[in-house]
């Protein structure tokens, strides 16, 4: 009797692992797919879009000419470094902004916060394609237009609200007695929120610098609103400008500069996804 | 306590509020005030600098206008579909990943990750060249079962379900992750003794997993019902709200007015209507889920 | 204190909140106040009169303007493409030769007819000088934020540039009439075709089709890449004209609502649908990648693109005119714009009178023979100066361009100016874009009839421009 009973189980369990496996497996090589596709496609000769073909899939006479192209032929390193300018300024912004308030939400018992906090919130839900004419109004009459500082702030605004409510609820979860201990010692409370808080905090704060660089890092809409200048563009607005506008663009070499583009954040997440789990699964998990 | 203390206290506390407070006047109150006003106005590209004050006709305008239904439904359409699959997605591939016998979860993890590591506007750009009729990898495939080309991006049902799809590519890896985190810590005593007590694999779930993971899927469910209805990209990217306006949705319609056709007052007002609307959905979406208790 | 209703925390809540919108009302009243008034006398030191371009091209000239308005400072901002660029830093390098005292500050790859050029304006910062398309440009003027060429010139030099394009910028409406800019180029879109696959151009569609059938079959090429399932009706046009409608008629009304419209776009859903010899799901990106690689035999540009097309085809790459439309004996007569050099408004930009002087004399000579001679020869842009115009053909009749199978092409080219309609410039033609777009893409996607959508597109226009008037 037991050895059928455990024979059936073993049948049904050997058939669970098997469909979960084959469903795992089918989804991480859809989810992998296209990111394998325009790495491929960047080193293969392929001129046009309509030279892919299935075939095209495997690697045939690859060579690094696409990427050579857009490095050098086109103003790549111009727009890196201004998307990189752009995202240090958001990061170092949004990061401190994010800081200093959410620990203040989470330790200090103001009165109103939690009000304060639902209505910034809600006032961001306002699309942002009505917000960008006075936000470049207002940046012109402060002449910020021409310089960088004007979408930096303007990012910072974006990522700042959602990150410091981050960074609240994951201080909510550090225990209050290192503080405590650090107040009682005699350090004042923003000495105790930076010396003792901010160590501790480290992952939330990663957590929200990548935020930051995502956010100013791939924004189309508002860099297209704010920059005038090509010498001011950003990845993104040479990105459009290349697959979109030009009609010269071969496509292996809009695939280059695609995985030039994506790949160092890709590394990152993919460097830092344990901690990236623990913190985005934080909100979900009841205290 | 004495009140004069009371108040020093408080004014010290709103100090450390001042950063996000002057962030919020500046770069939201602000604009989200001009916005509205001129909503109320004539403004736009012939009345730019002297515009006067028209009340409520522009709002008059919209709804009585087709296209505002249209671009509502449509809205909704993306957002409740998104969010379903992506939720529905989510959830079974984290019940999936959290087997206990499951080898090499990292792994499958960390691939399952790609999607959401990727940058999305990138990865837009290279979906919309795969979603093309003749040249695009997808009909190639499908080419390999014997699956005729399909005009994906041209015709309304086909473009909506890319879109759809393309949005559950780039999303799907954050649910699962909330999710198996969710699972994870349900602590496995309480389906062990449910086990002894002789309950099936279906009662299990009811009873037990779902309870649990309710706050999980109504937080993430909010966060991306809101993330999702102004999400411009993916339908700028790949349709342009087309063809016709069949897949055009409030964001995108009220980016084109505004800056194609410098109709900045019916931008404003289409942006006013849609900030309302959602703040209920979310509102009602937050007392169902009872979620604030969780975040406050 | 809960029991009493409300606990102190919301009293603070609610008076930090009317403090912050308190202040923001006095902060959005404070930017808004209305702007000053532009002063109504130009005070200019410099005569009207002697704004010429043969003056601008006078070095005496040049050395009494400085003298008389001294050091000056303009900011423009330059929409060139590359190779167009190469023409405009070698004139502006001979003109700031000649102009010493006036600085010109450039801002370069500025995308054409872009909306941060309103912006600019409403907040007072728009460059001083600015290219642009004639009907963009036309938009802006009736808008107010251009100056009225019209009373800063004298007629004769409007009799410089050829017809067509003088009238692109010529706008005669309730608001604004008047000359707003000086053209530098004619642009239009022609027939670009593969030698490889097609030995001599059709003249009329049914040789077209002919000649297609036969390319697809033997070749295995698409004889056609013209993305209709997309368009914004630039292109259309021409069709829409061959099958004899025109976009306004009589008192500036639109006239998509005709046959015309729905034989245009049932032909080319009949070649893209029926008879497959124009591919499907085109963007402007991927209808060039596949010409240029020979994939497509036909493709329908401008010569603005000619620099592409030719590195990568050489002299298998001819132009023709656009055939002529059997069904109706007409010309498919494609839309005959120009760009050229406007001037901002001083309410939008704040310029001086100095600059706005500056600012004519670069723009004239910018549109002069010289400098438009430039464009013609490192990009190939069809000259809209009549001097540079005449010395463009008599150097194609010369057969002076090289290489020699480049001759062929450009007089392909310049045989379609022939075969043209004029680009409407009236704020109206804002709106026939978003309505062909709407109506033509939900036609190709069979969302609805070729009739409702004619029907839907003039619609559109008399809403928006009902709704713009108000």
């Amino acid at each position: 009797m037991s050895n059928r009973y455990s024979l059936r189980y073993k049948l049904i369990n050997w058939i669970r692992l098997g469909i979960s496996y084959i469903v795992l497996a089918i989804v991480a090589a859809i989810a992998v797919f296209p990111i394998y596709y325009i790495i491929i496609t960047s080193i293969n000769p392929i001129p046009t879009l309509a030279s892919i073909s299935l075939r095209t899939l495997l690697p045939e006479s690859p060579s690094l000419e696409a990427y050579y192209y857009i490095v050098f032929k086109e103003p790549f390193l111009l727009w890196l470094r201004n998307s990189l300018i752009l995202a240090t300024g958001t990061i170092a912004i949004t990061v401190v902004v994010a800081f200093i308030t959410g620990a203040a939400l989470s330790r200090l018992n103001i009165a109103g916060k939690r009000a304060l906090m639902i209505t910034i919130y809600v006032m961001t839900f306002f699309p942002f394609a009505a917000t960008a004419l006075p936000l470049y109004l207002m940046f012109a009459s402060l002449h910020l237009l021409n310089s960088y500082i004007g979408l930096i702030l303007a990012y910072s605004g974006g990522t700042a609200i959602f990150s410091s409510y981050l960074v609240k609820i994951f201080i909510d979860r550090i225990p209050r007695d290192y503080e405590e201990a650090a107040l009682i010692d005699g350090l004042t409370r923003p000495g105790a929120f930076f010396r003792v808080l901010l160590p501790m905090a480290r992952p939330i704060i990663a957590f929200v610098a990548l935020m930051a660089f995502l956010g100013a890092y791939t924004d189309y809409a508002l860099a297209n609103a704010f920059i005038t200048s090509g010498s001011m563009w950003t990845l993104t607005l040479g990105m459009y400008y290349l697959a979109f506008v030009n009609r010269a663009t071969l496509y292996n070499v809009l695939a280059a500069f695609s995985v030039l583009m994506g790949i160092p954040i890709f590394a990152v997440f993919i460097a830092f996804q344990r901690y990236l789990v623990q913190i985005y699964a934080m909100g979900g998990v009841k205290a | 306590m004495d009140p004069l203390q009371n108040l020093n206290r408080v004014l010290t506390q709103y100090l450390y509020l001042l950063p996000i407070i002057a962030i919020a006047l500046f770069l939201f109150l602000y604009p989200v005030a001009y916005a509205i006003y001129i909503s109320f106005t004539n403004f736009n590209l012939y009345h730019l600098f002297r515009y006067a004050f028209i009340g409520l006709k522009v709002y008059e305008q919209i709804l009585s206008s087709g296209t505002f239904y249209t671009l509502l439904l449509n809205t909704v359409i993306w957002t409740v579909g998104s969010l379903v699959s992506m939720v529905v997605v989510g959830f079974l591939l984290a019940l999936v990943l959290n087997q206990r016998d499951i080898r090499g979860r990292n792994v499958f993890f960390t691939l399952l990750l790609v999607p959401w590591a990727f940058p999305a506007y990138i990865s837009l750009v290279i979906w919309s060249g795969m979603w093309n009729y003749e040249y695009g990898i997808v009909n190639k495939f499908l080419g390999l079962f014997g699956v005729p080309p399909i005009n994906w991006l041209t015709f309304a049902n086909t473009a909506w379900a890319a879109l759809i799809l393309t949005n559950l590519w780039l999303s799907f890896p954050y649910y699962t992750a909330v999710f198996l985190s969710s699972l994870q810590s349900i602590p496995s005593e309480l389906y062990d003794i449910a086990t002894v007590d002789g309950a099936s694999a279906w009662q299990k779930f009811t009873r037990i997993t779902l309870p649990l993971m309710r706050s999980a899927i109504a937080f993430v469910s909010v966060g991306g019902f809101v993330f999702t209805w102004n999400n411009f990209y993916p339908i700028y990217i790949l349709t342009g709200g087309g063809p016709g306006i069949s897949t055009d949705i409030l964001i995108v319609y009220t980016y084109q007015e505004a800056f194609s056709y410098g109709y900045y007052n019916i931008a404003a007002a289409y942006s006013v209507i849609s900030t309302i609307i959602l703040a209920i959905m979310a509102l009602m979406m937050l007392r169902v889920g009872r979620v604030l208790e969780v975040i406050t | 204190m809960r029991s009493r209703g409300i606990s102190t925390g919301a009293i603070i809540g609610i008076v930090v909140a009317v403090i912050v919108i308190v202040a923001v009302a006095v902060a959005v009243l404070y930017m808004y106040k209305p702007s000053p008034k532009p002063a109504t006398a130009p005070g200019f030191v410099i005569p009207i009169s002697e704004f010429t371009p043969q003056n601008v091209y006078s070095s005496s000239f040049a050395q009494t303007f400085c003298s008389k308005v001294g050091n000056v400072t303009i900011t423009v901002w330059n929409t060139y493409s590359p190779s167009e660029n190469q023409a405009f830093n070698a004139s502006l390098a001979s003109f700031e030769q000649m102009y010493p005292c006036i600085h010109v500050e450039v801002t370069y790859g500025v995308g054409i007819a872009t909306s941060n050029f309103i912006s600019a304006a409403k907040a007072g910062q728009a460059p001083i000088v600015y290219r642009d398309t004639s009907d963009d440009a036309g938009k802006l003027f009736a808008a107010g934020l251009l100056l009225n060429l019209s009373e800063y010139l004298s007629p004769s030099v409007f009799e410089q540039y050829l017809p067509t394009a003088r009238e692109n910028f010529y706008l005669n409406t309730t608001t604004a009439h008047g000359y707003y800019g000086l053209p530098d180029n004619i642009n239009y879109i022609v027939m670009f075709y593969n030698k490889q696959y097609i030995t001599s151009p059709p003249n009329t569609t049914d040789q077209l089709i002919n000649m297609c059938l036969q390319v697809n079959s033997t070749y295995n090429v698409w004889c056609i890449a013209y993305g209709t399932g997309s368009e914004w009706g630039y292109r259309f046009a021409a069709w829409f004209a061959g099958f004899g409608g025109q976009i306004f008629g009589p008192n500036n009304m639109p006239m998509l609502n005709s046959s015309a419209m729905v034989n245009a776009l049932e032909f080319w859903y009949n070649l893209t649908y029926g008879l497959h010899i124009n591919a499907p799901d085109m963007n402007p990106s991927l209808e060039g990648q596949l010409f240029t690689s020979g994939k497509a035999a036909i493709i329908f540009d401008g010569p603005w693109d000619l620099g592409t097309y030719f590195k990568a085809l050489g002299c298998n790459l001819g132009a023709a005119p656009l055939p002529v439309v059997s069904q109706t004996g007409l010309h498919a007569t494609p839309l005959i714009g120009s760009t050229g050099w406007v001037i901002a408004s001083p309410q939008a930009s704040g310029a001086t009178p100095q600059q706005l002087e500056a600012a004519l004399v670069f723009i004239l000579y910018m549109t002069g023979p010289q400098a438009d001679l430039n464009l013609w020869n490192y990009a190939h842009d069809i000259p809209a100066n009549i001097q540079a115009y005449n010395q463009a053909i008599s150097q194609l009749n010369a057969g002076q361009l090289s290489p020699s199978c480049l001759n062929g092409i450009m007089e392909g080219i310049f045989e379609q100016a022939q075969y043209g309609q004029k680009f409407p410039n009236i704020p109206a033609m804002a709106y026939y874009w978003p309505a062909f777009h709407q109506y033509a893409t939900a036609y190709f996607a069979n969302q609805t009839t070729a009739q409702a959508a004619a029907q839907g597109m003039e619609q559109y226009m008399l809403q928006q421009m009902s709704q713009s008037s108000g």
